[in-house]
């Protein structure tokens, strides 16, 4: 009897943790991918073409990867955002207002700083984007922190002011001139991130996400700073009580939170768009929160995740264009995604 | 903008009555989350129910030419929604609020993509007859509240004698006085040996059933077409609401009214041509439901709202 | 004649544990039966298997001689048995009468029938001498009070067994007089009490029978007549023990006090106020005694130490830092003052934290632990293995989460913490509370030497015992005000006692 045992214990997969980390996103997004695919026999196409379509569209080719690695850009920094405020506990929702108070930003420097070089342009274009975000993010950080304002309905809400203003702004007071459509005149070539890839879109911008997200990661886990961050999300009254300033660390927090996301809304309309229009961002400070949750507040898996809704986004864009399914399977995936890892994340507790 | 054609006795009970037929999606939403939230759970994922279920209803009631099978089949799709999110929340023990976060995105992507496949190929939207607005017999004719409160279509007058009816139910019924038990001090509720599982998983499919009520609102109800900008956040300013009314369902009730008529107010001065832009009016809810969290007191909070009931 | 109530080899297995290990119980009618034992001895596993909240893996439960099995706690309602617990599982926001029929409401229809239950309660109210009013709301009565609204419900819903989960634990020396005449009436009118308590001289004042549990099993049942406390506890612990740990008691002699309260106020919510004109010193190298019941504003005087509560009225002042000033934790922290808070888990440790980040609490942006900002783990992890070792912590790594350390150790976790940042002003409050005789002994002599060191160390407890055996002066707290003090408290001990139970209270 005894032997058996042994033997059958011995045959178990390794209950390895890391083998188990990798392995349960992968199944959710195969399982999510299945369901999609019986939703896409429900539109009445072929699955198979559908996700051939996909593949290519994210993979396929020099262009195709361009294209995916563009659309991370804006989900990366905007996932680092949420995941920032995430880890103390903070549920930011803000990030697509965030986002559109950033190219707000961007697009004041695009306009009405005359021609700088480059190296002076891109940097204030940055800069501006970040502080917009960041002001945005801290009015909801100091509603919170004075009145105890639920920051998940603030947020929200100043999503759909913001929202309101850039159009605003971009149908008023900044609109181009030359026609009437509602996008400002394009921004000076001194604030355009420059592409890297030649005969593609992709520009600057990859790096300057790549980098935030590094330096987030070395802020959180290196510095005092971070340090505070991190027990304030564990136990805010234990943070308190270890002479932690959490009223000050809370609008901090959302500040570094909304200046990440307003850089995506900066990187978005000066690498693609050059100018800022009314609907540049379809839903990407709401894709960001799934991205911070799925990468766990972690900034490896941020990027991970992040590139993975990349790759969805353009993949499912190409389904549309190509196989004519529509384009909204992708919120459909991403939210399964999010809801099997989360599931499955309660039954790992259970065994172990 | 000519105000003379505003100040009058007219407009005002136009825009009154508006006012409460605009306040009718927000205060379906808003009850039936008071009775999740009562319990002790938060469900941010009623906007995103008001979404599926507007479609459902609508979707339904085009495909069997009623609007009362419609107004049905978005109940029933908000009590399914509110099922499995009761099993993620209550079962399972996912954190509510992240819950609620997915399926919110999973929510946009299902109401957006089936309403692609069943009507995207048609080249004139789909419509059907919405709910026709008629007077009651007696207070229709009182003068003031009549034409405000008693000329709405049936589903208006539906959520008026709703209000006061979960009122009673919170406070007079054994099954107000649990759930609030449960939402106060789940072990409290436990050691005298209410299931608080159960108490829970029925809040949450009735906050569904309602929310979906409120979702099939504007498709059934008043415009007779389905588009997914319909709900615009409303979701959203009914969780507002929930906490503006400290989870009483008359004050619940003057909240949603004051939204309904501020609403009713912006989309008549866009209309009469004021000077101020457009942008600005569409802004004034959100403002207002902001400056509406910072006077909620949480403080009279449900107790255990958020956290799941762990058995120790 | 069949005993009321049997347990026959009762087992209950944990992961890791034996918390109920064949253990065989009976209680007669109409006597009150103890169950005597220290924290973790199996006791509250053993009652919550009785009230149907736990499920036993082995062994029968008898009433009157019948076979039960309790699924949940209506079983055992309906079989007559009522439970107190420990923690009153009452909700604050309702009524008497609302907490007392949940789950049991009479209904005609949907509706409450609030009217007919009121009668009832205050029917059985009069008949036990209760003294509740059945309209007042939880939040508003005293923790007496709610212990007799719990005694009320169980009594409401027929129970003739009771029990009586550490019932004296929160009640006031005068209180429990009062409550010991309650349980008298009771046995009169023919019911039976099963008394779980740690405390000997009340077991041995109140039982006629005492069933002694040790880690998870019986290790005997005798008679109240047939015994003394020295018996029961050497069998409660397994050896000879000595009953007090007792330090030697220090005076501080013309210096100036190392913190001072003048005349503080602290309002709170309710119409009381929490604090009510304290005025306090507190010298270096002694131990300060704040001696009452939990509840009476010992966490809101030592919050306002700790910085963590700004007084309404009066000063502060620490060391020669301005009294005048508002002052945040952090300063305060800065100022030596260091504190143990009687929420280990809730306030005093980040439990999903590893060990190490949790000792650097309070002193992570000073050297070595951080320079200009930037964390230093070499020395964060060295240290942290310098305090598992020296406090003798006990666990695998210094990374492992806070959360898997037992009650002791999370205990020694954090005042390692707090004694390392060298305090000169060190509050402990509830230190001992829930832990072993061992841990305990450890923690007491811990807060001596931090005292012969020359710290100032207020010491907040509810138990008599600890308080006496530790501190060199002692002051009384009850409802918020100073009570009684005492330069020489071993000699005052009947007057302190007098004392938190309110007797020389100025209303």
């Amino acid at each position: 009897m005894h032997g058996i045992k042994d033997k059958l214990r011995k045959l178990r997969l390794p209950d390895d943790f890391r083998w188990r980390r990798v392995a349960i996103p992968v199944l959710a997004v195969l399982a999510a991918l299945a369901i999609g695919a019986l939703l896409i026999l429900l539109a009445g196409k072929s699955p198979l073409t559908a996700y051939r379509a996909l593949f290519r569209s994210a993979f396929g080719n020099r262009n195709a990867w361009a294209e995916t690695l563009v659309k991370m850009t804006p989900l990366l920094l905007a996932g680092m955002g949420t995941a920032v405020s995430l880890r103390a506990r903070i549920f930011n929702i803000g990030a697509e207002g965030q986002i559109f108070m950033g190219a707000l930003g961007a697009a004041a420097v695009g306009l009405f700083f005359g021609n700088p070089p480059l190296i002076i342009g891109i940097p204030l274009m940055a800069a501006a984007g970040f502080v917009a975000g960041g002001i945005w993010g801290g009015i909801a950080g100091f509603l919170k922190q004075k009145f105890q304002a639920n920051e998940i309905i603030v947020t929200l809400m100043l999503n759909y002011i913001a929202i309101e203003i850039v159009s605003f702004m971009v149908g008023g007071p900044w609109r181009d001139p030359v026609g009437t459509e509602p996008f400002t005149a394009r921004f000076s070539n001194g604030t355009i991130l420059p592409i890297i890839l030649s005969k593609t879109r992709l520009h600057g911008g990859i790096i300057i996400a790549l980098i935030a997200a590094v330096v987030i990661w070395w802020v959180i886990r290196y510095t005092t700073y971070g340090y505070r961050i991190t027990v304030t999300g564990v136990n805010p009254e234990a943070a308190r009580y270890g002479g932690i300033k959490t009223g000050r660390l809370i609008l901090i927090t959302m500040f570094i939170s909304g200046g990440l996301a307003g850089l995506a809304g900066a990187t978005e309309v000066s690498g693609v768009h050059r100018r800022l229009l009314e609907s540049f961002s379809p839903g990407y400070g709401y894709t960001a929160i799934a991205i911070a949750l799925l990468g766990r507040g972690k900034p490896a898996g941020v990027t991970l995740a992040a590139f993975l809704f990349a790759a969805l986004v353009i993949g499912t864009n190409g389904m549309q264009d190509f196989v004519g399914v529509p384009v909204s399977i992708v919120f459909i995936i991403e939210g399964l995604v999010l809801i099997f890892i989360l599931a499955s994340e309660v039954f790992q507790r259970r065994r172990g | 903008m000519d105000w003379s054609s505003i100040l009058t006795y007219a407009f005002l009970v136009q825009v009154l009555a508006s006012g409460v037929r605009l306040a009718t999606p927000l205060l379906f939403t808003a009850l039936g989350e008071t009775f999740a939230e009562r319990s002790g759970v938060l469900n941010l994922g009623v906007e995103g129910i008001m979404l599926v279920c507007g479609f459902a209803g609508f979707s339904f009631a085009v495909v069997t030419g009623s609007v009362w099978l419609g107004v049905f089949a978005g109940m029933v799709c908000g009590a399914l929604m509110g099922l499995i999110f009761a099993y993620l929340t209550v079962s399972l023990k996912i954190d509510q609020i992240v819950t609620g976060l997915a399926f919110l995105i999973l929510s946009s992507g299902i109401a957006i993509f089936f309403y692609r496949i069943q009507f995207g190929h048609l080249r004139v939207f789909p419509q059907v007859e919405p709910f026709r607005q008629f007077t009651l017999p007696l207070l229709g004719k009182i003068p003031f509240l009549g034409p405000i409160l008693f000329q709405q279509n049936i589903l208006t007058l539906v959520m008026l004698v709703l209000v006061p009816v979960c009122w009673v139910i919170f406070r007079y019924t054994r099954f107000g006085l649990r759930l609030t038990a449960v939402g106060e001090y789940p072990a409290g509720a436990d050691a005298v040996g209410i299931k608080v599982p159960s108490l829970r998983y029925a809040c949450v499919m009735i906050g569904g059933a309602l929310a979906g009520l409120g979702g099939a609102y504007f498709p059934l109800a008043e415009l007779g077409f389905y588009s997914n900008s319909m709900i615009g956040g409303r979701g959203f300013i009914a969780l507002a609401l929930v906490v503006f009314g400290r989870w009483n369902p008359l004050l619940t009730l003057a909240g949603g009214l004051f939204f309904g008529v501020i609403n009713a107010v912006q989309i008549r001065m866009q209309f009469l041509g004021s000077s101020i832009p457009a942008q600005f009016l569409v802004m004034m809810p959100y403002l207002l439901t902001i400056i509406v969290m910072l006077t909620g007191r949480t403080r009279k909070a449900p107790n255990s709202l958020t956290q799941p009931y762990n058995r120790e | 004649m069949t005993p009321v109530l049997e347990l026959e080899h009762i087992t209950k297995r944990f992961p890791g544990v034996t918390a109920n290990d064949e253990i065989s119980f009976t209680l007669k009618r109409g006597e009150i039966h103890s169950l005597l034992g220290e924290n973790g001895a199996g006791k509250t596993t053993l009652m919550n298997i009785l009230y149907g909240l736990l499920k036993p893996d082995e062994g029968e439960i008898r009433v009157q001689g019948n076979i039960c099995r309790m699924e949940s706690p209506k079983d055992a309602i309906a079989h007559g048995i009522g439970m107190v617990h420990q923690h009153f599982k009452l909700v604050p926001t309702f009524t008497v009468t609302e907490n007392i029929v949940l789950g049991n409401e009479p209904v005609r229809g949907l509706f409450l029938q609030r009217k007919d239950a009121r009668r009832e309660i205050t029917k059985l109210s009069s008949d036990y001498c209760l003294n509740i009013h059945p309209g007042m709301m939880i939040s508003q009565l005293s923790v007496g009070e709610q212990q007799r609204v719990e005694i009320l419900r169980a009594l409401y819903r027929g129970a003739e067994i009771l029990i009586l989960d550490e019932p004296t634990a929160s009640l006031t020396p005068n209180e429990c007089v009062a409550f010991f005449e309650i349980l008298k009436t009771m046995i009169e009118d023919g019911k039976s009490v099963i008394f779980i308590s740690h405390k000997l001289d009340e077991v041995m004042e109140i039982s006629d029978r005492i069933t002694v549990l040790r880690k998870g099993k019986v290790v005997g049942t005798v008679d109240r007549d047939a015994t003394d406390s020295k018996e029961l506890a050497s069998m409660m612990v397994g050896r000879d023990v000595v009953l007090r740990v007792v330090g030697e008691h220090k005076r501080h002699k013309n210096t100036s006090p190392q913190a001072s309260l003048e005349k503080l106020w602290v309002k709170g919510d309710q119409k009381k106020p929490l604090l009510k004109d304290i005025t306090m010193d507190v010298y270096p190298g002694e131990i300060l005694g704040i001696a009452g019941v939990d509840g009476n504003g010992q966490t809101e005087l030592a919050e306002v130490f700790a910085g963590l509560r700004k007084p309404d009225k009066g000063s502060v002042r620490i060391g020669d830092h301005d009294p005048a000033a508002a002052v945040s934790p952090y300063e305060r922290i800065r100022q030596g003052v260091y504190y143990i808070p009687a929420e280990r888990k809730k306030r005093g440790s980040a439990l999903a934290l590893s060990l190490s980040m949790n000792l650097i609490l309070k002193n992570h942006a000073t050297h070595p632990f951080s320079r200009r900002g930037i964390l230093n783990y070499a020395a964060i992890q060295t240290f942290a293995r310098k305090q598992i070792e020296e406090y003798d912590i006990r666990c695998p790594s210094s990374e492992i989460p806070a959360e898997t350390l037992s009650g002791g150790n999370l205990q020694k976790l954090i005042l390692s913490r707090e004694i390392s940042g060298k305090p000169k002003l060190l509050i402990a409050e509830q230190p001992t509370r829930g832990l072993d005789v061992g841990a305990i002994e450890n923690i007491h002599s811990l807060l001596l030497s931090e005292r012969d060191r020359g710290s100032s160390v207020v010491l907040i407890s509810a138990d008599l015992d600890e308080i006496l055996a530790l501190s060199d002066r002692v002051v009384v707290m009850y409802e918020g005000e100073i009570a009684f003090t005492s330069e020489d408290p071993e000699s005052a001990r009947e007057e302190i006692g007098l004392a938190m139970g309110g007797a020389y209270c100025t209303e």
